[in-house]
């Protein structure tokens, strides 16, 4: 697969707003990055209950085959989700959870990150349903396949300028909290090394 | 010329692009995986002062749609499986009395109610042949949701050109994935009406061939009086039951508007081809998956090329048997137990023909293609 | 030339006459009652359109000149309704059956009643489907004899009026080809009705029903729906036992209360556009 193919798959349970991050990061990358984009998503009772997902290709060149099919990146907001939605990821590729919701992931997967992006949401705009802009950020930042700045931009656009302040510091705290693990994860790295 | 790009879905592009085309009414029954076409026109169509309606099923939404075109409305329904089969009565009445109509059709998983939200191919003879009798039909099968946003101009063109109605075959998945797409501005395409009677009203005869074999269409309420019977009838639209040289006649020309205008409407893709010693012909969003292998394959110096026929009917017969001639092996690619083989073998000559068939509502992955072309060569 | 047509002349199409209809057959009449209305309603005969679908009575818009569609078994109205719905100016004009109507077009009948889109309906019910030979229909009496009831018939019937109105037709009415004159004012006010209105021609088919039941002959079946005819208002007055064999006729509903669907669908028009 090419340096510029990215694939990123959403997973959560239905009324998570896997969808919405499926749109958003679909608008970064296509209409403000301006790269080729094939956004598939869970449809129907599917999308409503259990676990559902949206997937996102993302490639500067032309995309033939329109599924996912070796992500780059997986987020897991759900233990369904998380069992579901990690068989067939690169072994190199980011794995999010969200652990609140997620206590058990794949042995398989080294990079894993754990984020409390519900108790975030809460601290930071004292709503639970700003969880899903604070995933936003976060994936931004630890994806890098699309400009994090294109991401916050895409937020703003899709959202009513009356929540701009509050999704702002939600995907702010996303961001930093992302950076703050990526760190964390580096020193551990050199210090084993 | 600005460029404008949006995201959207098979769906939306082709409730876009329809409205786009001139369609100023629909009418249809929820199914999925095409509902959104009917949520989206029922939005858009009154603000452009079209109009929608939502019949009691299948067999309402086709007659109440060819009844508006009758009344010269651009017309389109929208449908899978389950609908287009209630359908195929009233979309013989299309047919027959020479109504221009389109039908969006996002096929799934069949037979019967099969797996509504999984793509599949299982339909392609359907569409040919659903309505019994002979008729003419013209379905046209993009293969992304750019080429959806095309062919659904094209198709209410075609529509309105030769009074015969058109099929946008799409699948579950193609209806419902969004792509970044290139807007056409409208001064790239053109708009095609259908052709309206000059003669004095007393003189019109609303079958009359004028000689192109497509008789000019009057609106109800634009001062023609016309009528127009189901059955085989004459020229002024009656019912005539002993003629049997009116009764062949009628039919060779209804078949005819089509099989005498196969180079205005067929079109489709050829995909390394020039040097291609092995052809793999595939339709629809299946065909960028075998686009995938025929890469692959290439790395691997297999000479392999994809044809792609964009309007599946009428099938580019002609141009695969062109092709067909110095290939060595013709491979067909669909997501069905065999369907396009049949109509590919027609064209195939002395060249031998292979199936490569995935039929689980999994579009199939260039791998699989991939794996099954070796095995063959 | 300032003499006046005769309104058979202008609109019937004389060259598709004769019709197929046997001797005797009730829809002549019906026809007579339609042009007649048309032709009371004064409205323009180039916005007339007459939809119908399969059975004998459909074939009668294709000896009427106006615009017509002779349309698939039962399907008359939806046909109707995108013609209406389109071009609301059109003066839309269904005629079929008893077995159009009511049994494979029932589901597209009770379904026009409840939108109240302003088409009139007019209902030659014959008792049985005359065109494929004589079998029960679902206004088939109970126990009477068709090609498909040998032994009688034990389909309970429909009340096409009653299940219009109960459905929401806005106009009801009904009249038999004995009392024309009767049929000719309930048509013309149900052309003139901004709604859906249904008319039902109680009419005779003595080749099938009335022959395979012993009616006699057409005047005979005539002369027994005069006999056996009952205003509504006196209807209502009896009860079920001596309403047996009985033809009630009059008017069913006339309601204005309800809203007709494309002036409905005209406003959602102009604030679709407000919105935008």
């Amino acid at each position: 697969m090419k340096n510029n193919h990215y694939e990123i798959r959403f997973g959560g349970s239905g009324g998570q707003g896997m969808m919405l991050l499926g749109d958003i990061f679909a608008k970064a990358a296509g209409e403000l990055a301006e790269r080729e984009v094939v956004l598939t998503r869970s449809y129907g009772p599917e999308a409503r209950g259990g676990a559902c997902r949206s997937e996102l290709i993302s490639d500067t060149e032309p995309i033939n085959y329109p599924s996912v099919r070796k992500p780059n990146f997986v987020l897991a907001m759900s233990q369904l989700a998380c069992d579901k939605y990690c068989k067939d990821m690169d072994p190199n590729g980011i794995l999010l959870i969200e652990p609140k919701f997620v206590h058990r992931v794949p042995a398989h997967i080294k990079n894993v990150y754990s984020i409390p992006m519900t108790q975030l949401a809460i601290d930071e705009t004292g709503k639970k349903v700003a969880a899903n802009v604070v995933a936003i950020g976060a994936i931004a930042a630890l994806s890098g396949f699309v400009d994090v700045e294109l991401v916050r931009k895409a937020v703003q656009e899709h959202f009513k300028p009356a929540l701009r302040k509050a999704n702002d510091k939600a995907f702010d705290a996303g961001v930093r909290a992302a950076r703050e693990e990526m760190e964390q994860l580096d020193q551990q790295e050199s210090k084993s090394a | 010329m600005e460029n404008t790009y949006e995201i959207m879905t098979g769906n939306e592009a082709c409730t876009h692009a329809a409205i786009a085309a001139g369609m100023r009414f629909f009418a249809g029954y929820p199914i999925t995986p095409a509902t959104e076409i009917a949520e989206l026109s029922s939005e858009w169509l009154p603000k452009v002062g079209g109009k929608y309606m939502q019949m009691e099923d299948e067999l309402a939404s086709m007659a109440a749609i060819i009844g508006a075109s009758s009344a010269g409305a651009k017309a389109m329904t929208a449908t899978s499986g389950p609908g287009y089969s209630l359908m195929q009565e009233n979309l013989g009445y299309a047919a027959m009395a020479e109504v221009p109509i389109v039908v969006a059709y996002a096929m799934r998983q069949g037979p019967c109610q099969g797996v509504a939200t999984l793509p599949a191919q299982g339909d392609i003879m359907q569409v040919r042949w659903g309505v019994h009798g002979d008729h003419p039909i013209i379905a046209v099968a993009p293969a992304s949701v750019g080429e959806v946003y095309t062919e659904t101009i094209r198709a209410f063109n075609l529509a309105e050109t030769y009074r015969v109605p058109v099929v946008i075959m799409t699948d579950a998945m193609l209806a419902h994935m969004s792509e970044r797409i290139r807007i056409p501005d409208s001064s790239e395409y053109e708009c095609v009406d259908r052709k309206r009677p000059t003669c004095p009203p007393e003189e019109f005869k609303p079958f009359a061939d004028d000689g192109t074999g497509i008789p000019p269409m009057a609106s109800f309420g634009d001062g023609y009086r016309w009528y127009c019977s189901g059955l085989i009838h004459d020229e002024t639209g009656f019912p005539v039951s002993d003629n049997p040289q009116l009764t062949s006649d009628s039919i060779k020309r209804l078949v005819g508007k089509v099989e005498n205008n196969l180079k205005d409407i067929e079109s489709y893709e050829e995909y390394k081809t020039e040097d291609a010693e092995y052809l793999i012909v595939s339709i629809g969003l299946l065909s960028r998956s075998v686009k995938d292998a025929v890469d692959q394959a290439r790395q691997e110096g297999i000479k392999v090329g994809v044809f792609r026929p964009i309007t599946v009917w009428p099938f580019p017969e002609q141009r695969l048997a062109e092709l067909s001639q110095n290939k060595r092996k013709l491979f067909v690619c669909e997501m069905n137990e065999g369907q396009l083989y049949h109509v590919v073998r027609e064209s195939a000559g002395v060249t031998p023909v292979v199936q490569i068939t995935q039929n689980n509502g999994k579009m199939i992955a260039a791998e699989t293609i991939l794996k099954a072309l070796k095995e063959e060569i | 030339m300032s003499e006046k047509q005769h309104v058979f002349d202008t609109f019937l199409r004389q060259d598709k006459l004769p019709h197929i209809w046997c001797p005797g057959c009730g829809n002549g009449i019906v026809i007579n009652a339609l042009i007649r209305a048309i032709e009371k309603t004064e409205i323009d005969p180039d916005n007339v359109v007459i939809v119908s679908g399969i059975g004998c009575s459909s074939r009668a818009n294709g000896y009427m000149n106006f615009c017509a569609l002779h349309t698939n078994h039962g399907r008359a109205l939806p046909y109707a309704t995108g013609v209406k719905m389109f071009n609301p100016k059109l003066k839309v004009i269904v005629v079929t059956g008893d077995g159009d109507c009511t049994s494979i077009g029932g589901n597209h009948f009770i379904h026009a009643c409840r939108r109240n889109i302003d088409i009139t309906t007019v209902v030659f019910n014959n008792n049985n489907y005359g065109m494929t030979g004589g079998q029960f229909s679902p206004t088939t009496p109970l126990g009477s004899k068709t090609k498909t009831s040998v032994y009688g018939s034990i389909d309970t019937p429909f009340d096409i009026c009653s299940l219009a109105a109960a459905a929401g037709a806005t106009y009801v009415a009904r009249s038999t080809v004995y009392h024309v004159n009767m049929l000719i004012n309930q048509i013309a006010e149900g052309i003139n009705h901004q709604g859906f209105s249904v008319v039902e021609a109680v009419c005779d088919c003595p080749t099938l029903y009335g022959r395979l039941n012993k009616k006699g002959a057409a005047p005979d079946m005539l002369l027994g729906f005069k006999e056996n005819a009952v205003m509504k208002a006196k209807a209502d007055t009896m009860t079920e036992e001596e309403l047996k064999g009985k033809i009630v006729i009059g008017n069913f509903a006339k309601r204005v209360d309800r809203k007709e669907y494309t002036a409905q669908y005209d406003s959602i028009i102009e604030s679709a556009k407000g919105g935008h």
